[in-house]
């Protein structure tokens, strides 16, 4: 099991922002299924690539951001809290 | 549709769109008439290069402008294209390159083929500088020839099939007549080119005038909306999804409208089983969502219509005299020009299990037809996994990886049917030890790591029954039986709980 370490500058509010579109797109999931910044996408969440892909489109409309570019490297991040932090870097520039 | 009059048909609508990303990544929307001077330049630059009839043009890109414009311009000068599944390596590639009189590469990754002399990049499609082409690769005879193509086929392991050009010109024509295709349509394309389907899109929207958008799979959501579709064509796992998003909804039809551009005028799904709800849904807020059935071996072999659907069934053969059935239900095909004329790689056997002695081709699929003529399927002959998003692979490939995990004695993979996951059988000497199990559990989690999702094991049951003959587990060859670790297990295989 990996431990998570998400960093301070990771805002809250897009941790959460992603945890609630992440429930959206995986309905099938028990509703008291904790989603943390810890849980992986494949393992945790039971997702696939396509429940992904439309994370990732619900991404672009919430946060207002194009993704195209940077589809890989988002595959890459394996769990919601790596991911947020990734968005979070990619809307302030840093 | 005819090739011979493709050209001067999609030049009857030369203001019919074709949009795409190109080669150099910048996006491009072009019309038809563009598209076919590109075309002509194209195919210009092959001729004179020593680019002569059946010879076999490789081809290795995700979706891109250059890729429909190689196809084309190999169509106006009748080479062949030999399109390489867009995540082949570097080493698969070269294989082919020594076994297959290859006269001209076009690629997209440089690093696929560092060590191939005749190649050019995408990007210099339409360059001046003179192509490399071998003038020493044989052209291959065959006037039905028309692209050579993989699959992955029912063993799970890639199969090379030679594509007829008869076949393509039939199956085209009947997929145009029957979704009455004309220049008021417009159709996404997100699936690969490398997979033939999409190419067979091509054909018919250029011939029927319809206008296209060739995007890349992962940005399939987005160009639903921006994009604005008439009909697309995809696998389960898509309209899954944006069920999934929308359709509990009390305002489903709009979002559905929104979500989809609000053009639709038909979609198609294929490929693997729709859920029901799925299906009723779009078709109940007025998206008309219509299963069908094919294979690349034989081509599309029955589909709902817009006038004749039936939820449940892939709809009625096309053409219902080439469909048969074998004594054990598997579907067999006899028609006059299959899509496929065999293969040109496979393995042992493949062939002569696919296509029959008599002519015939097994589809490997169990199905019936119900008293109106609708096809109904019942799964796969043989026990290939086929995952809501259309991948194939067969489950001894994820079995061999967790049998050799330490402490497990047996892995057996099978599919749970209320959610398709992926659920395997774990077999240990003691299954109440704690520490063997979360042991097994973070090999398994490696595992999962280092395959496709598509293969990852969702769910896993640790237990110490012995897989047997008497048990049911076993067939009598001492192999798995799939179906009867099913029935042992089928509780713990269907509990809906992820690890």
């Amino acid at each position: 099991m990996s431990i998570e370490v998400i960093s301070a500058d990771t805002a809250p509010a897009e941790l959460s922002a992603l945890i609630d579109l992440v429930r959206q797109v995986t309905v099938d999931l028990p509703a008291d299924r904790e989603i943390s910044a810890g849980s992986r996408f494949i393992e945790d969440i039971g997702m696939e690539s396509v429940n992904r892909l439309m994370l990732m489109t619900l991404v672009e409309q919430e946060f207002g951001i194009n993704l195209e570019a940077h589809m890989g490297a988002l595959a890459e991040h394996q769990t919601v809290g790596d991911t947020a932090h990734f968005l979070t870097a990619l809307r302030t520039g840093r | 549709m005819n090739f011979e009059e493709l050209f001067s048909e999609a030049g009857r609508n030369a203001s019919s769109q074709v949009s795409a990303r190109r080669a150099s990544g910048e996006d491009c929307t072009v019309t038809f008439e563009a598209l076919l001077g590109d075309v002509d330049t194209l195919a210009g630059r092959l001729t004179a290069a020593g680019l002569a009839k059946g010879m076999q043009i490789g081809v290795q890109a995700s979706n891109c402008y250059e890729y429909v414009l190689w196809d084309l311009a190999a169509i106006r000068i009748g080479a062949v294209i030999h399109a390489v599944p867009e995540e082949l390596l570097a080493e698969k590639i070269l294989a082919i390159a020594q076994s297959q009189p290859i006269a001209l590469w076009a690629y997209e990754k440089a690093e696929n083929f560092s060590t191939i002399a005749n190649k050019v990049d995408l990007v210099d499609s339409l360059a001046d500088a003179p192509l490399p082409v071998d003038r020493s690769a044989a052209p291959l005879a065959d006037a039905d020839l028309h692209t050579r193509v993989y699959s992955s086929g029912s063993s799970g392991y890639l199969k090379g099939l030679d594509i007829s050009r008869r076949g393509t010109e039939l199956l085209v024509a009947d997929f145009i007549a029957d979704f009455e295709l004309g220049p008021a349509d417009s159709h996404l394309i997100f699936l690969p080119l490398s997979n033939y389907q999409q190419r067979l899109s091509v054909y018919g929207c250029l011939w029927s005038g319809a206008s296209f958008r060739v995007a890349k799979h992962t940005s399939v959501f987005q160009d639903l909306g921006r994009y604005k579709p008439s009909f697309i064509i995809a696998p389960p796992a898509i309209y899954e999804n944006i069920h999934n998003l929308f359709g509990r909804a009390s305002d489903a039809k709009e979002k559905y409208a929104g979500f989809l551009g609000g053009n639709i005028r038909f979609m198609i799904t294929g490929m693997a089983p729709i859920r029901y709800d799925v299906l009723k849904s779009f078709n109940d807020h007025g998206f008309p969502l219509l299963e069908a059935y094919g294979v690349t071996e034989t081509g599309m072999i029955a589909w709902n219509t817009m006038r004749k659907q039936r939820a449940g069934s892939v709809g009625q053969p096309i053409h219902p005299e080439h469909v048969q059935f074998t004594a054990e239900s598997e579907i067999v095909i006899n028609r006059p020009f299959p899509l496929s004329k065999g293969y040109f790689d496979s393995a042992e056997g493949d062939s002569a299990n696919t296509f029959l002695a008599d002519g015939t081709i097994a589809t490997g699929d169990i199905g019936r037809l119900d008293a109106d003529g609708f096809l109904a399927l019942d799964g796969r002959k043989k026990e290939i996994i086929v995952t809501s998003g259309g991948a194939k692979f067969h489950p001894e490939e994820m079995e061999r990886l967790l049998s050799a995990v330490d402490g497990v004695r047996h892995a057996i993979v099978v599919m749970a049917k209320n959610d398709s996951r992926l659920v395997s059988m774990l077999v240990v000497a003691d299954a109440t030890d704690s520490a063997v199990a979360a042991s097994v559990e973070a090999a398994v989690r490696v595992i999962n790591a280092s395959v496709p999702a598509y293969k990852n094991i969702h769910r896993w049951v640790i237990t110490a029954t012995l897989p047997t003959i008497e048990n049911g587990m076993l067939t009598r060859n001492l192999k798995y039986d799939r179906k009867g670790v099913y029935r042992h297990f089928q509780t713990q295989i269907e509990e809906h709980h992820v690890h």
